[in-house]
C-alpha cells in the first residue's frame, strides 16, 4: 500500500497528548547535577508499550545469562522481574524533556542505574495519572461522596471494613479522595474559626442600655 | 475450547443477507476514537489470511501474542473507501494508545464475529441452522434458491459450485460464504446435512 488512508493521515497529524509536571521535589538530577524541575509525560502508543515489553524480555534474558544458562527461561517466566523491566522501558519512552520533546533520560539502562525504586514508582504514578487524564477518566470526589465514605468508615470504625472498602481503589482515586477530604477539612475548619470569631466578637461588644445617652459625658 | 455460536443479536435473515455479499461481507463501523473523521468498513477475512495472521506471531512472547494477532486481523479487516486503512497491525499499534488500540480492535473483532465466521473456531451446525432459518425469511428465499442451485450436474447430488453465485474463483470464497451456501442448501432441500 503506497497511499496512506485518511484515518492514518489524521492519526499521524494529530498532536501528541502531553502534560508537563513539576517534579522539583522528587530528587531527580540532570547530568550536571542540577535538579530536574519539570518533566513532560507522553502517553505511549500500544506499539511503544509492546516494544517496552520486548525489551524487558531481552534484558531479563541478558541479565540471567550472566549467571547461568538455565536461569534464562526462569527470568522470562518471572512476572515481577519482567514487569519491573517493562516499567523502566515504558517510562523511558514516556518521560520527555519539556524543552525539546527528547527523552528526558539518556537510556533505559541509565534509568535503572540512577533512579531508585521510589523514584521509579513516583514517575509511574504520575504517568498513570496522566493516562487517566488523557482518557478523560480523572477521578472526582465531591462533598457528597467524601461524606458518604466518611460515614461508612465511622460506622464501621474498629473493624476491618474501612480498610477493606478502600483497598480496591486505584491509587489515583485514593489521591483524589485524600485531597478532597483535606479540602473539606480545611473548609470546615475555616467555617468554625469564622464562627468562633463572630461569637467572640459578640461577647466582647459593649452592651448598650436602652434609653442611655450614648457618647455624652456626665 | 468452546466453539463460537452464531451471533444472537443479529437477526437470522440479516445474518444470511450479510454473508451473501460479494466479494466480501462487510459492516460499517464508527471507529471508537475521539474526533475520528472517518467511517470505516470491516470486511470479512479469508481463512488463509486469518491463519497467516495467527502464525506470523507464533514466536512472540505469550503475553503479547493475542494483541498482536488481533492487531493483524484488524488491519486485514478495516477498510476505508475500498482500501485497507492500515498497512499492517504494527502500523496501527504505533499510532494508537493502548486504550484506543484496544477499543478499535474490540469493535473490529466484534464485527468480524458476525460477518467472518471461520470453520476453525465456530460451532458449524449452530451457524448453518441459524442461517438456514434466515434463508427462508425476510425475502431471502429467492437468493437462497439461486445460491442453493449452484451445483454442477444434478441439483441434489451434483458438485457444489458456490463460487458461481459469488462470481469469484473458488479459492477466494470466505468461510462465511461457504456457510451461506450450506445454509441455503439446508433451507431449500430440508433434509440436506
Amino acid at each position: 500500500m503506497t497511499d496512506k488512508s485518511k484515518l492514518v493521515e489524521w492519526l499521524e497529524s494529530r498532536p501528541r497528548w502531553y502534560r508537563d509536571i513539576d517534579i522539583a521535589g522528587a530528587g531527580l538530577r540532570n547530568h550536571d547535577g542540577s535538579s530536574v524541575a519539570r518533566l513532560r509525560f507522553w502517553i505511549n502508543t500500544k506499539g511503544d508499550d509492546n516494544d517496552a515489553l520486548l525489551c524487558a524480555y531481552r534484558d531479563a534474558e541478558q541479565a540471567a545469562r550472566k549467571y547461568t544458562e538455565s536461569a534464562v527461561a526462569e527470568a522470562r517466566r518471572d512476572p515481577d522481574f519482567i514487569d519491573d523491566m517493562k516499567t523502566v522501558h515504558a517510562l523511558w519512552r514516556a518521560c520527555r524533556n519539556p524543552d525539546n520533546d527528547l527523552p528526558a533520560f539518556p537510556t533505559p539502562e541509565w534509568v535503572q542505574a540512577h533512579l531508585n525504586g521510589h523514584q521509579i514508582g513516583y514517575l509511574l504514578n504520575l504517568y498513570n495519572a496522566c493516562k487517566l487524564a488523557e482518557a478523560g477518566l480523572t477521578p472526582s470526589y465531591d462533598r457528597e461522596r467524601v461524606e458518604a465514605y466518611r460515614d461508612g468508615v465511622i460506622a464501621a470504625w474498629g473493624s476491618e471494613l474501612p480498610e477493606r472498602s478502600l483497598a480496591p481503589l486505584p491509587r489515583e482515586h485514593l489521591t483524589h479522595l485524600c485531597l478532597m477530604a483535606m479540602r473539606l477539612w480545611h473548609d470546615e475548619r475555616e467555617a468554625l474559626v469564622t464562627r468562633l470569631a463572630e461569637l467572640e466578637g459578640e461577647h466582647a461588644r459593649p452592651r448598650i442600655e436602652p434609653g442611655g445617652d450614648e457618647g455624652v459625658a456626665g | 475450547m468452546k466453539r463460537q455460536p452464531p451471533p444472537l443479536h443479529v437477526a437470522p435473515e440479516r445474518l444470511f443477507r450479510l454473508l451473501l455479499r460479494s466479494p466480501r461481507a462487510s459492516l460499517p463501523i464508527a471507529p471508537p476514537i475521539a474526533g475520528t473523521p472517518a467511517i470505516l468498513a470491516v470486511r470479512a477475512v479469508h481463512s488463509l489470511d486469518e491463519a497467516e495472521a495467527i502464525e506470523r506471531h507464533t514466536g512472540a512472547p505469550e503475553s503479547l501474542r493475542p494483541a498482536l494477532v488481533a492487531a493483524e486481523l484488524t488491519a486485514l479487516a478495516l477498510h476505508e473507501d475500498d482500501a485497507p486503512v492500515f498497512a499492517e497491525g504494527t502500523q496501527m499499534l504505533r499510532l494508537l494508545t493502548e486504550r484506543d488500540a484496544m477499543a478499535l480492535m474490540r469493535t473490529t473483532i466484534d464485527a468480524l464475529n458476525v460477518i467472518s465466521p471461520s470453520f476453525r473456531r465456530i460451532d458449524e451446525e449452530a451457524w448453518v441452522r441459524r442461517l438456514a432459518e434466515g434463508a427462508k425469511t425476510g425475502g431471502n428465499a429467492e437468493q437462497a434458491i439461486a445460491l442453493a442451485l449452484c451445483v454442477e450436474g444434478n441439483a441434489r447430488t451434483g458438485i457444489p459450485r458456490p463460487e458461481w453465485y459469488f462470481g469469484l474463483p473458488a479459492g477466494q470464497l470466505t468461510d462465511g460464504q461457504r456457510l451461506a451456501f450450506r445454509a441455503a442448501r439446508r433451507a431449500v432441500f430440508e433434509d440436506e446435512r
